[in-house]
């Protein structure tokens, strides 16, 4: 029992992380129809932004993890306006490998600028364990998991609640209608794109303490897709559970199936959760539009 | 009529005597009476750059050298060098390059295992003089190549030695080991596999595999958390070695850690921060270049400083894979002045296996024999301070 809560907390932490990534590529996603495959790498960006702010000029850890993440949501649209928004009337494929071209340069860009060396992120909070009734936790674990559902929380309540977020909503369901009742859809892109990059930049700075910093490291961010597909691309609530669910499948598979094959049996899982249900296991079936 | 005849006379005379004395007279690649080229292609760019900027770095450094000494038998060295990225194809490239465009004497130090065991049948069918300084992969010995020396303790050689060091002196009753499933950790395992039933009666009690690139280790390290080893072997890079010492600190494994050659760097430490602190691993060179006290080091890292880096020197340098090349490089040099000025790269292989305890203090004595080109089988065993340096222990293993 004690190993089974471990795996099952361990793969929370992970969940959370893929969770904040997840979110970002379904806002995209229901805004635009993109997917876009450079969130891995502004994941790496804001881990490499925040080393960068936190390490070299010494900013404090709260200010450096705001910096990083506004910078990123800025650099998403800076992104939209000079790479996407040109490309906005071009199939939807097109815009896809815009994205995993734009994340390329990215990865390329970091590796010039920095080389490919390998940092850590200092952790601001100890990862000395403790034990609670048996599990071993780190206050480093318990914070990112914290911190995690916090933020997918208050980004779930923006979008339900607030004017731009029904605004965003809008526009993903009908993009026409949307224009007609007055919300402005190129600031609303710029708006999803920003919100897209901030999340995974969020997820990198609290994963950076977890692994290690290279120019590779997005790499994991494909992990939030495969959430949010198992869960269901098209909502958000749907998306961030499969994240959670992602993680833990991950480390049961892992742990008491065979470790090397940790990823495999995610992937079996997903196959087989998108040949029963293809909308992903909480996703709302998707409305055929005149 | 005379005049053709004599021409004739001429062409049938210059045609026999450039028969009979051809061999004699025919150049040798790489060398004529003035300069000896010595071709390396190596990282320079991409994720290993570290490691062949340190050979090249070394090389230069001992080419400035010889040269202003006035060179080996009147011979300067002319050191040409190119960047394979450490991939294949690249090394495939850069060797047809050396070899053909820039007919290279000799081929020094090399690339990464990866870019080096692909162009190991060209360098020998043109039997081109190779002495390997970066990898430690069994595979470039086999077949046999009368043409390749490797400086310093295999694969297998690094994983006898931590094995052994980790049963006999930190007494481990209760193995395990968590290795990657490439080629490099598969090859770590067999040998952890069969070493602990032969040699050392003791049986693993857990075995994890992860794959490259992983970044997340949680799984692997609780499935040996739950076998409850009172030593851990990680066959690993450097890299993820790091994460894993990490994690299996946060989950609570007590077991002593243990290294294989791939993560004795202090990249291990940037990655596993404090956690490091007490791992222990294997090295391929008696010092550590960049604190080692003994005077050769030392005497390198001061050149080095003065050639190259006035300014200070980057992270990780100097590294194993600077005073190994600058080793390569000094062999050569003995090698070169022991054959004398009939130079030819079959003299100079025949009096390279006749090398005997070659030491520079930079990497362990070296021998070589006709049949065998594996410099050394000794190692050293080196510890994470509370410092997070690393400092050496003890040598282990020999002939």
């Amino acid at each position: 029992v004690e190993l089974l809560s471990q795996v099952v907390i361990s793969g929370i932490t992970l969940g959370s992380l893929y969770a904040l990534v997840g979110l970002g590529f379904v806002v995209i996603y229901r805004a635009t129809k993109v997917v876009n495959f450079a969130q891995g790498e502004m994941m790496m960006l804001g881990a490499m932004l925040a080393l960068y702010l936190f390490s070299d000029l010494s900013i404090p850890y709260f200010a450096a993890f705001l910096l990083a993440v506004l910078g990123c949501g800025m650099f998403g649209v800076v992104l939209e306006r000079a790479a996407y928004r040109k490309l906005l009337n071009a199939p939807v494929v097109t815009l896809i490998l815009a994205t995993v071209a734009v994340g390329q340069m990215m990865r390329a860009g970091v590796r010039i600028l920095r080389g490919s060396e390998v940092s850590r992120f200092p952790s601001i909070l100890s990862a000395e364990p403790f034990l609670i009734a048996g599990v071993t936790v780190t206050p480093l674990s318990l914070s990112i998991i914290t911190i995690a559902i916090l933020l997918v929380c208050a980004f779930m309540l923006f979008f339900r609640k607030t004017r731009l977020g029904k605004g965003m909503e809008a526009t993903s369901e009908n993009r026409d209608a949307a224009l007609l009742v007055g919300i402005s859809v190129n600031q609303t892109f710029s708006l999803v794109w920003a919100i897209g990059s901030a999340l995974a930049a969020a997820a990198g700075v609290l994963l950076a303490p977890l692994i290690i910093i290279t120019p590779e490291m997005g790499t994991i961010g494909i992990k939030g897709f495969i959430g949010a597909i198992l869960g269901g691309f098209n909502s958000i609530p749907g998306a961030v559970a499969g994240c959670f669910l992602l993680g833990v499948i991950e480390n049961l598979g892992g742990v008491y199936i065979a470790s090397s094959m940790k990823d495999v049996i995610a992937f079996c899982v997903l196959v087989l959760v998108l040949t029963i249900k293809p909308q992903g296991l909480f996703g709302a079936e998707e409305g055929k539009r005149a | 009529m005379t005049k053709l005849a004599r021409r004739l006379g001429f062409a049938v005379i210059s045609v026999l005597a450039s028969v009979a004395l051809g061999p004699i007279v025919r150049a040798e690649p790489g060398v004529t009476d003035t300069e000896i080229r010595i071709g390396m292609w190596t990282p320079l760019s991409g994720p290993v750059a570290l490691l062949g900027q340190s050979a090249r770095d070394a090389v230069r450094l001992w080419t400035k050298e010889i040269n202003e000494k006035g060179g080996i038998h009147g011979r300067k060295i002319n050191f040409i060098f190119y960047d394979d990225a450490g991939s294949p194809q690249e090394a495939q490239a850069a060797i047809r390059r050396l070899i053909d465009q820039d007919q290279v004497f000799m081929l020094i130090s090399g690339s990464v295992s990866g870019s080096t065991l692909p162009v190991r049948q060209i360098v020998t069918r043109e039997k081109v003089p190779f002495v390997s300084s970066i990898s430690s992969n069994i595979n470039l010995m086999k077949p046999f190549s009368r043409y390749i020396f490797r400086i310093y303790g295999n694969e297998d050689v690094q994983a006898y030695n931590i094995l052994g060091w980790m049963i006999n002196n930190e007494k481990v009753q209760r193995p395990a080991i968590i290795y990657n499933s490439n080629d490099y950790g598969v090859g770590g395992f067999q040998i952890y596999q069969d070493r602990l039933k032969t040699a050392h009666q003791v049986a693993s009690v857990a075995a994890e595999r992860y794959n490259p690139g992983d970044q997340d280790f949680t799984a692997q390290v609780l499935r040996i958390k739950a076998a409850n080893p009172d030593g851990l072997l990680i066959y690993a890079f450097a890299q993820e070695a790091g994460i894993i010492v990490r994690q299996a600190k946060e989950l609570g494994i007590a077991a002593k850690l243990f290294g294989g050659g791939g993560t004795s760097t202090p990249l291990l430490q940037r990655g596993a921060g404090p956690a490091a602190i007490g791992f222990t691993a294997v090295l391929v060179v008696p010092e550590i270049p960049e604190t080692s006290t003994n005077p050769a080091v030392v005497g390198y890292r001061d050149k080095l400083k003065t050639a190259f880096y006035p300014d200070g020197f980057p992270p990780g340098r100097p590294s194993e894979y600077d005073t190994a090349a600058y080793a390569a490089a000094m062999l050569t040099q003995a090698t070169l002045e022991k054959v004398g000025r009939n130079l030819t790269r079959e003299a100079f292989v025949d009096m390279l296996e006749t090398t005997k305890n070659f030491d520079t203090g930079m990497t362990f004595p070296i021998s070589y024999s006709k049949d065998n080109h594996e410099g050394t089988t000794e190692t050293e065993i080196v510890k994470v301070g509370p410092d997070l340096k690393w400092q050496a222990v003890a040598r282990s293993g020999g002939r």
